[in-house]
């Protein structure tokens, strides 16, 4: 394991030399170890695979930010203070709504967006297209593509919670 | 016949009431001083009310901390208190009620302070009746959280019904009935094991914390729950033999000094054993026993707790073996306070802090915790102070023949 001695990013220009950059989000997990041991039930896999949290039904327990092996829930620990003009009017009632001081968050990989057939924000914003987005199941689609013909690898197998985000290596030279 | 229980359980009630509301000035003193400690606790809460839990120094690294630290040590010294009930009765004790009885009140006071620590953690304790069956949706049998919140009801319960069954039947004048006391006793022993056993659990089921991953948690949690749990009633003993008027014979105390002797020997040779396997053949997730031991990245700050401990824990061993000191009152006092502070750090935020540090990808987030969350921990320590008090004190009068029915009666009118 590599350990990161400060926790947030300090570098003003990127890539910085030495670094080797591995963005992390909710990997959502085939057999998620956050939703089994909640108490409440409050947080499930949606039958399209997103693991969601019922912010309403959530009583704070933190056990699903211990459970998760790959530090993709975050807590509200005080009072949220995004600006109202700031909200995003189209929302999910499991996804971008408002949350509630002292509940749990996480990446629904933006589930208000990808159930109208759009692409998650991160995936749209990313100026070099790094970020690939689709259906698994489908066998024409780009990710079934990426899967099957580069160099593909998850996060921490050895705990067979089989994510369904997936690193890949780019640039043909080093495939 | 069973309004006539109801009429003297509620001059039981009366009796107890009057009992716990006069006493001499310490008394006083005593309940004053952990009144201002509750106040100070409850304000502190209140603050964390208003403004969140980002009044504590918990964050998204270290996701718990303080509160579950002081919830999974407790969790061990009501387990063990009662567990004090087998040599207490095969060694036959003089008295062995008031033995059972002074278990099961530090029982009863550490499992309210358990629920109490558990609920000051919750983000929304408004909303804990979501975990509750029919109004709630408890996700029964997958969470171990449920398994804990459930065998620590059920353990609750038998040991309310135990105390209060001893106590009534002596207000009323009569001896308990053995065939329906002792079986009680003997499953709540079973049970005791089996909270402590699921709260380790709830730590060993996640497979993402190398740190606790391990089958030896359980283990090493009863080991130190037999550390911890006896050394208090030794303590509580002994102060209750001083100012409470209790019966309990020299030779009862010591034979928990020699029940320590073995619990801390093995506590000690567990702790070896996982620094062992840690260090003798690294892997990676080793660095979480390196943060502990040792820091790490020159941030240490636990470090330092992690040897206290163990020097406590060693000085505590060698009193427990040495019949020289094992055998003199007041060594072996300080043996009980260090083995009750060795493990309270050891199973408290000893056991829980290195699992979160590094966090899941590598960070290091040095948590201590922050002055509101101490003050909560202590305003919730003196509630379990306060009512241990108060559950002993009617006790103590009533089986030293003091509050009696007949006294009551007298008193209060019939
Ligand atoms: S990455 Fe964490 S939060 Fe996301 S599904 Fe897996 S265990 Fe759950
Ligand atoms: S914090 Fe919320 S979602 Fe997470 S385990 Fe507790 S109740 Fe469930």
């Amino acid at each position: 394991m590599r350990v990161r001695v400060r926790g947030y990013y300090e570098h003003k220009e990127v890539p910085a030399e030495g670094k080797f950059y591995v963005p992390i989000a909710c990997q959502q997990c085939e057999d998620a170890p956050c939703t089994t041991v909640c108490p409440t039930g409050a947080t499930w896999q949606e039958s399209d695979g997103i693991i969601v949290i019922d912010y309403d039904w959530c009583i704070g327990c933190r056990y699903c930010m211990a459970a998760c092996p790959y530090g993709a829930r975050h807590f509200n620990w005080g009072e949220p203070n995004l600006p109202a003009e700031d909200v995003n009017p189209n929302m999910h009632i499991l996804g971008n709504k408002p949350r509630t001081r002292g509940v749990v968050e996480k990446c629904t990989f933006c589930i208000q967006r990808v159930r109208e057939g759009r692409m998650p924000a991160c995936h749209e914003a990313c100026p070099v297209g790094a970020r690939k987005f689709g259906n698994l199941l489908d066998p024409d689609s780009e990710i079934r593509y990426l899967l099957d013909h580069k160099r593909t690898f998850v996060l921490k197998a050895e705990l067979e919670t089989h994510p369904k985000f997936f690193y890949f290596w780019g640039t043909e030279g080093r495939s | 016949m069973l309004i006539r229980n109801l009429k003297l359980f509620a001059h039981f009630v009366r009796g107890s009431l009057l009992a716990v509301a006069s006493g001499s000035r310490g008394y006083y003193i005593w309940l004053l001083a952990l009144g201002i400690l509750i106040a100070l606790g409850a304000t502190a809460y209140g603050n964390q009310l208003t403004h969140g839990l980002i009044t504590s120094h918990m964050r998204d690294q270290v996701s718990w901390g303080f509160y579950i630290g002081n919830f999974a040590f407790l969790v061990g010294v009501a387990a063990a208190a009662v567990v004090l009930v087998v040599p207490a009765y095969v060694y036959n004790w003089g008295p062995i009620r008031d033995v059972v009885l002074i278990g099961e009140l530090a029982s009863v006071a550490a499992i309210v302070m358990c629920m109490l620590f558990v609920t000051v953690d919750l983000g929304r304790p408004e909303f804990v009746w979501h975990l509750m069956p029919i109004v709630g949706t408890p996700n029964f049998p997958h969470s171990l959280l449920t398994w804990d919140i459930l065998v620590l009801n059920l353990y609750f319960l038998l040991n309310w019904f135990v105390v209060t069954y001893i106590l009534f039947t002596a207000f009323k004048g009569r001896k308990y009935n053995p065939r329906i006391l002792l079986p009680i006793i003997f499953l709540s022993i079973p049970f005791a094991i089996g909270i402590h056993t699921v709260t380790a659990f709830l730590f060993t089921g996640l497979k993402g914390r190398a740190f606790w991953h391990t089958a030896l948690l359980a283990p090493r949690f009863i080991a130190g729950a037999f550390c911890s749990g006896p050394a208090l009633i030794f303590l509580i003993f002994r102060v209750l033999r001083k100012f409470g008027r209790m019966q309990i014979s020299d030779t009862a105390l010591f034979k928990i000094g020699e029940l320590l002797a073995y619990a801390m020997a093995i506590n000690l040779f567990f702790v070896g054993t996982e620094v062992f396997t840690e260090f003798y053949a690294q892997t990676a997730h080793t660095v979480h026993a390196r943060y502990q031991w040792f820091g790490l990245h020159g941030m240490s700050s636990i470090a330092i707790y992690t040897w206290a401990a163990l020097c406590f824990n060693v000085l505590a061993l060698i009193i427990f073996m040495v019949p020289k000191f094992r055998l003199n009152m007041n060594i072996l006092t300080l043996g009980c306070v260090f083995s009750f502070s060795g493990i309270y750090i050891e199973k408290g935020m000893g056991l829980l802090l290195p699992g979160f540090t590094p966090d899941s990808l590598g960070e290091i987030y040095e948590y201590t915790p922050s002055l509101n969350e101490v003050t909560v921990g202590i305003g919730i320590w003196a509630v379990g102070a306060l009512l241990f008090t108060w559950m002993a004190r009617v006790a103590i009068a009533i089986t030293a023949g003091d509050l009696r029915h007949a006294t009551v009666s007298r008193q209060i009118g019939p």
